[in-house]
């Protein structure tokens, strides 16, 4: 058995089907969306606030290992990396291209967190753990709208303890595999 | 919706540098930067969904060692470019060696946002730890025989040395031309340069013109 040497890899922004890929050691994500959708920006939290990123003409964004964040309409729940994910934003003519990279050789990367924190309070709802680099990239993402679907399934498990504010709905990764109430979160959040 | 919970500052009062790509910030990388994980470089140059300019160096030709001869990267606009550690690469004209990283390298270049001239070529590379480093490495340009190594173990001494070590790579290679004289086909190659033209002697600006 041999392994295939690849000198080069190359990934043309916004052709591809919006799918991570795992490219040597990096996990990158990119896509293109019209310019009149409603923008995919980050949120993340840094000492129990929550800050929003601006959705900048061109956005080089760092969200560090171990920081909560979502990205609005990309993925209904907060996730927490291992390893320093890399945020980019670039509008060009009538589109806006979005990239996403996370570095795998950090000695903290493998543990992702996937949480839901109350809109209204902070407080957290829900929070699970998913060793990623032992079970792989795909499988996170099968584990995470698995979880969704858990966290929408009852309006119990989406009220908040602290407050008593009901949660909207979560979603997974892929807008195609929306059921309703998950699309109804991905319009929302 | 977190509005509710959202700070009332803008984010530049909480998070320092949280837009790399913003013009007072963005000048920090036109030397390396080692930011949480990664090492990162931006340089500004012209950028179409052609090719590459830089405004000091001209065309900018990145080349990649395989096994099947050289090939051009052919960097250009919204073409993310990922070279994996191992691979022998050098950018003509720019730094007169091959540069064999243990880590990644990944390029990425945005066009010139719209009133800008210049675009931001994006370069990441994950931080070495322990014995992981980087050789300045020259090959016979005729037969691709190596030459002569350096290696620098990056992660234990540290990036800030990293041009130092470049120095003596090419200082060593230069003043013996016996290890510029192919074993393999007898071809004598031309001298090295460091990326950074001010260190440019006569002869190895002449070098650069040349390769």
């Amino acid at each position: 058995m041999t392994t295939p040497y690849t000198p080069a890899y190359d990934i043309y922004l916004g052709e591809g089907d919006g799918s991570w890929q795992e490219v040597s050691r990096y996990q990158v994500w990119n896509n293109r969306y019209p310019l009149s959708e409603p923008p995919l920006s980050v949120v993340e939290r840094r000492d129990g606030n929550v800050l929003r990123v601006p959705d900048n003409v061109r956005l080089m964004h760092r969200i560090p290992a171990g920081t909560p964040y979502h990205v609005e309409h990309l993925f209904g729940f907060w996730r927490t990396t291992g390893s320093d994910t890399i945020f980019i934003r670039a509008e060009v003519e009538d589109n806006v291209y979005y990239t996403i990279f996370v570095g795998t050789h950090a000695t903290g990367f493998g543990i992702e967190t996937l949480a839901w924190y109350c809109p209204r309070c902070a407080a957290e709802v829900r929070a699970l753990t998913f060793d990623l680099k032992r079970f792989g990239l795909q499988q996170f993402w099968t584990f995470a709208l698995a979880q969704a679907r858990e966290f929408n399934a009852s309006p119990a498990a989406r009220t908040c303890g602290g407050c008593g504010h009901i949660h909207p709905y979560a979603y997974g990764w892929e807008p195609q595999a929306d059921q309703p109430t998950e699309r109804e979160g991905r319009t929302l959040w | 919706m977190f509005a509710v919970v959202g700070v009332d500052r803008p984010i530049e009062q909480v998070v320092n540098d949280w837009d790399f790509l913003d013009e007072k910030i963005v000048k920090k990388f036109t030397t390396w930067q080692e930011v949480g994980g990664n090492i990162i470089g931006i340089r500004r140059r012209e950028i179409t969904l052609k090719e590459i300019i830089d405004p000091k160096k001209g065309k900018f030709n990145s080349v990649t060692m395989t096994p099947d001869g050289l090939i051009s990267k052919n960097h250009k606009a919204l073409k993310m470019h990922i070279t994996p550690g191992g691979v022998p690469h050098r950018v003509e004209h720019s730094f007169g060696f091959w540069h064999v990283n243990d880590m990644d390298e990944l390029y990425l270049p945005i066009p010139a946002a719209p009133g800008e001239v210049h675009g931001h070529f994006i370069v990441v590379m994950q931080t070495p730890t322990e014995k992981e480093g980087e050789s300045f490495a020259q090959y016979c340009q005729v037969c691709l025989t190596l030459l002569h190594e350096h290696y620098f173990a990056t992660g234990r001494e540290g990036f800030t040395n990293l041009w130092h070590a470049e120095r003596i790579a090419i200082g060593t290679y230069n003043s013996d031309p016996k290890l510029r004289h192919c074993p393999e086909c007898g071809h004598d190659n031309p001298i090295a340069y460091c990326a950074n033209m001010v260190k440019d002697t006569p002869e190895q600006a002449e070098a650069r013109r040349l390769w």
